[in-house]
């Protein structure tokens, strides 16, 4: 019986229960869990990469990368943790390769632009909204992962250690100096 | 900063999500502390501005998934290729299958097939071979597990050549 199409449920299905429903071979089950985590993923890789179009290729990579090696998820992780992590060592993985094409430069690639027609009552707060970001944009990666992880996705110190590989302490302390350093220049 | 600062800093993210309850009293800290009323407002800025992903995104990826999920025998071609470049999606997971399933493939060149001829029924260019020797070749073909002693150095070469750069070499 689907996960996903069970009558009975009267919540929403758990990423495990999914993951569960996927390793059975659901199709929906993985539906969901790109419906779900798309955003996560796909903040993730911009974080990283800081184009739009990469973090895309990046997303879907890291959502068939997880897929293919789901047999192998034992849940010792949360899933979008796990899943988070594939997203971040894809997104690396691109950033080499995208170094070694030469194609762009970093140093190129400035603060985010905002697709958000705002209201003229609100050009204020959304010019100070792109400041923001594009001053995220512009931290060290693990203080901009940490931030970014943190903010947009509300994971925990923890969380954000496993998925930027370090320890638990050293995402704090790259969350609060990243922070800083962004209240510093927002001032 | 205070020990108060310190922990509703800890929690502000949350708290500016929406994630924490008014009763956690990082509400009451804001009103008197005017540092980390600068954090949150940094803080909401940065959660307002966050991506979200593209449009149709979902779809591509579920475009590029296709087949994953259902059992090999249910799986077209087509269905194993990466919707964006055509490449084929390797190592998908045998879901559905079982070790001593066995499945009707195609054979290709230089297969050393498990079974020795065609099953009832089967083209003569299909026969039978244990799952767990087949897998898929970089240009979404199926494949099963090469005749290695068999080959000749040149064709070992071409085989080689053919796995890691689809033969175009």
């Amino acid at each position: 019986m689907s996960v996903t199409t069970t009558k009975a449920h009267a919540r929403p299905p758990s990423d495990q229960e999914l993951v569960d429903a996927g390793q059975r071979g659901d199709p929906k089950a993985l539906r969901v869990l790109v419906e779900r985590h798309q955003d996560a993923v796909f903040r993730t890789a911009m974080a990283l990469v800081r184009d739009e179009t990469l973090a895309a290729d990046v997303t879907q990579d890291a959502f068939l990368k997880a897929f293919r090696a789901l047999e192998s998820f034992r849940g010792d992780a949360a899933f979008r943790t796990w899943l988070l992590s594939i997203a971040r060592n894809e997104a690396r993985g691109a950033l080499r390769t995208r170094a070694r094409r030469r194609e762009e430069s970093l140093d190129g690639v400035g603060p985010l632009a905002s697709d958000r027609g705002s209201p003229e009552e609100d050009a204020l707060r959304a010019r100070e909204v792109d400041r923001a970001r594009g001053f995220l944009a512009a931290l060290p990666e693990k203080q901009r992962m940490a931030v970014a992880l943190r903010v947009d996705e509300g994971l925990s110190f923890r969380e954000i250690g496993a998925i930027i590989d370090c320890s638990e302490g050293s995402a704090r302390v790259n969350y609060f100096h990243g922070i800083r350093k962004l209240r510093e220049r927002m001032s | 900063m205070n020990d108060a600062c310190s922990r509703v800093r800890v929690i502000l993210p949350d708290h500016v999500a929406g994630l924490h309850e008014a009763e956690d009293g990082v509400e009451a800290h804001l009103e008197v502390c005017s540092a980390c009323r600068a954090e949150a407002e940094l803080l909401a800025l940065l959660y307002e501005g966050r991506t979200t992903a593209p449009d149709g995104l979902a779809e591509r990826i579920e475009a590029a998934l296709a087949g994953v999920g259902r059992p090999r025998a249910e799986r077209a071609d087509a269905d194993v290729r990466d919707s964006r470049g055509g490449a084929a999606v390797p190592g998908f997971p045998w879901w559905g299958l079982t070790a001593a399933a066995v499945s009707a493939v195609a054979l290709g060149w230089g297969i050393d097939p498990p079974s020795p001829g065609p099953s009832d029924g089967l083209p003569a260019f299909v026969v039978e071979g244990e799952v767990g020797t087949l897998w898929f070749t970089d240009d979404g073909e199926v494949a099963g597990v090469p005749a290695w002693e068999s080959l000749s150095d040149a064709e070992l070469e071409m085989l080689l050549d053919e796995l890691e750069n689809g033969g175009a070499a």
